[in-house]
């Protein structure tokens, strides 16, 4: 199994000035240790208008400047928003292709095509032809990336032929994934031969059956790429630390923030009937998973919170039921300081990633410690 | 923390509920239009109760209940809510209420806190186009359409439970007014809202159409189970209704 970040870069009120900077320095920060430390992955969402939730909306040029801090962790650009009134796909093709070359050929690319009125509204984008315009633009991203030169006469956008530059480090092209939220979206990604991005939805049982499915799906695909990208990653909070209480008081207050926060914006399903959006997408189906019962001490079974021995416990389950990564949301407005959040990262790579194959780097020891 | 709601409640006219519903009440084969717009940030605050606070972006909904049997007789409804979060949790704040039966407006009134004002209210269903409006002493506080209707899944409509402000036994309380909703036939077209300044808040003047819906709905008119302080954050202000309390 393999172990990432994500940042939302979400930022606490009132919005002084200077707080967007702090906050993205710490992104910043916790991407450059855990590179060092041998976490594998740092995603970046793509987000726009949604304030104190997530102010991350150029993440690739959030990712490049985290790229050129690093040496090996991998670049998750995404998720892109495929929705014509957000970007060009060839703008996507573009920026994810100077991601690829700046970092030397580390960078990852999730689709998807956003869940809340908030950011479909404000760009005036039809919640109706999203999953239409997402289909396009998976399909011809990859072939922008390879052939020489891409015409297209399309549904959601036409361009006569061009010459789309620069191109991807990465031979043939980056991995390709798509946010899975939705029921029935995992086959999307499996007949597509696109990784599965984000897979929260249902609690366990389901997921096992979700990504059964998905395995299943996936061997008789049609790759919209030169590959096929067979990967489940899912999103998960990480709070880890010696003392158990101290683990779910803190780790509570990241869900709890997070939680809270998410639920403001406006989601498509309250007030745009569609059949395209059946669910309220990735906040809430993280939502519904932290906030179910069943830990007396409230966070519950599958959550990485907790003293090393319970983090390692709730992953092992993740691991048994096929899952390959998997990225952690850190901090919430800011809520538990940027230190603990230093510690927590490095406690994990020394006592949880060792259980999971992982040597551990040097590095993984507290800057009060001795290594 | 996202932001909370401004309105001083003190200084509201609001209903009085003298005893809390105990008797949810069903209505058969309602018509239900629904008109929901984005509207300015810049009053969105000052509409909202402090114990509520507002969804991003803001938004109002407009709605016209035609009703054919009743205990009360056949009425028709009209009502504008704007959009909000009881903590987390999905929910409108009903900030105007017109009724065209006086013994609906009473019960209403009385049994669920809503604001109502006499007027006359109209609905007219058309394959082009449906119209729904308010009408008080001649003067028309809006009217909303809903154009080339177009059937979808019955499924894919969500009408957010309503917070209505009123005096009760505990004191002035949001009574949150949760209907069930069996939505029988559902069609979906283009929404148009003429918002005339003066009877209504000028700050729920639309900004932005999103949607507008008409269905076919047995609606049940549920009993009070959760009120909240509207001078507090809805996670710690509400409070369960027990049977002794009604």
């Amino acid at each position: 199994m393999k172990f990432g970040i994500v940042f939302e870069i979400s930022v606490p009120r009132p919005f002084r000035p200077g707080v967007e900077k702090q906050v993205v320095d710490n992104c910043i920060e916790q991407a450059v240790l855990a590179d060092q430390l041998g976490f594998d992955q740092v995603w970046a969402v793509e987000h726009h208008f949604l304030e104190e939730i997530s102010h991350c909306s150029a993440p690739e040029m959030l990712l490049s400047a985290i790229a050129m801090r690093t040496e090996q962790i991998r670049l998750g650009f995404g998720i892109a928003v495929c929705v014509p009134q957000f970007s060009h796909p060839a703008r996507i093709a573009e920026r994810a292709a100077m991601l690829d070359v700046l970092s030397g050929g580390r960078a990852e690319i999730g689709t998807g095509r956003s869940a809340t009125w908030t950011e479909l509204g404000g760009f005036a984008a039809d919640p109706d032809e999203t999953k239409k315009t997402w289909d396009e633009y998976v399909r011809a991203i990859p072939r922008m990336w390879t052939q020489p030169t891409y015409s297209h006469q399309g549904r959601s956008f036409s361009m006569p032929e061009r010459a789309i530059v620069p191109k991807p480090l990465q031979d043939p092209h980056p991995p390709l994934w798509v946010a899975v939220t939705s029921p029935g979206t995992e086959v999307d990604a499996a007949d597509r031969g696109l990784g599965c991005l984000g897979l929260v939805v249902g609690g366990m049982k389901r997921q096992e059956k979700t990504i059964d499915t998905y395995r299943r799906r996936i061997q008789l695909c049609d790759p919209v790429g030169s590959f096929v990208n067979e990967q489940v990653n899912t999103v998960n909070f990480m709070y880890c630390h010696e003392d158990p209480a101290h683990a779910m008081k803190r780790g509570a207050q990241l869900s709890d923030h997070f939680n809270y926060l998410a639920p403001q914006q406006l989601f498509v399903k309250e007030i745009y009937p569609t059949q395209s959006y059946a669910t309220d997408g990735l906040f809430s189906a993280l939502r519904q998973e932290s906030t179910s019962s069943g830990d007396p001490m409230r966070i519950p079974d599958g959550i990485a919170i907790g003293d090393p021995d319970r983090v390692i416990r709730s992953l092992k389950r993740w691991e048994a039921i096929g899952v390959d990564r998997v990225v952690f949301i850190l901090n919430s407005v800011e809520t538990i300081p940027q230190a603990e959040v230093l510690d927590s990262l490095r406690l994990f790579a020394r006592e949880v990633m060792p259980a999971f194959g992982h040597t551990p780097a040097i590095g993984s020891t507290s800057a009060g410690e001795v290594a | 923390m996202p932001d909370f709601g401004t309105l001083s409640v003190a200084a509201a006219e609001i209903p009085v509920v003298d005893r809390f519903v105990t008797e949810p009440v069903e209505i058969t084969d309602a018509t239900l239009l629904q008109v929901v717009c984005e509207i300015g940030v810049a009053g969105q605050l000052a509409v909202l109760p402090p114990a509520l606070h507002p969804t991003s972006p803001p938004i109002a909904i407009w709605q016209l209940l035609e009703v054919g049997e009743s205990p009360w007789g056949a009425f028709r409804l009209a009502s504008i809510r704007v959009g909000a979060r009881a903590a987390t949790k999905s929910r409108s704040f009903l900030v105007h209420a017109f009724v065209d039966n006086p013994d609906a407006g009473t019960a209403l009134r009385e049994s669920w806190g809503f604001p109502c004002v006499d007027a006359e209210v109209g609905l007219r269903v058309g394959h082009d186009r449906i119209a729904g409006w308010a009408d008080v002493g001649g003067n028309s506080p809006f009217d909303v359409e809903l154009e080339d209707p177009a059937p979808i899944a019955s499924g894919s409509v969500y009408y957010a439970p309503s917070m209505n402000l009123a005096a009760t036994p505990l004191g002035t309380r949001l009574l949150q007014v949760d209907p069930e909703y069996l939505v029988k036939s559902v069609a979906r077209g283009r929404p148009q809202v003429r918002h005339h300044p003066g009877i209504v808040d000028d700050r729920l003047a639309p900004t932005w159409p999103i949607s507008a819906t008409a269905a076919t709905v047995d609606i049940t008119l549920p009993t009070i189970r959760f009120v909240c302080d509207p001078a507090l954050p809805a996670a710690q202000g509400t409070e369960t209704i027990t049977p002794a309390a009604s």
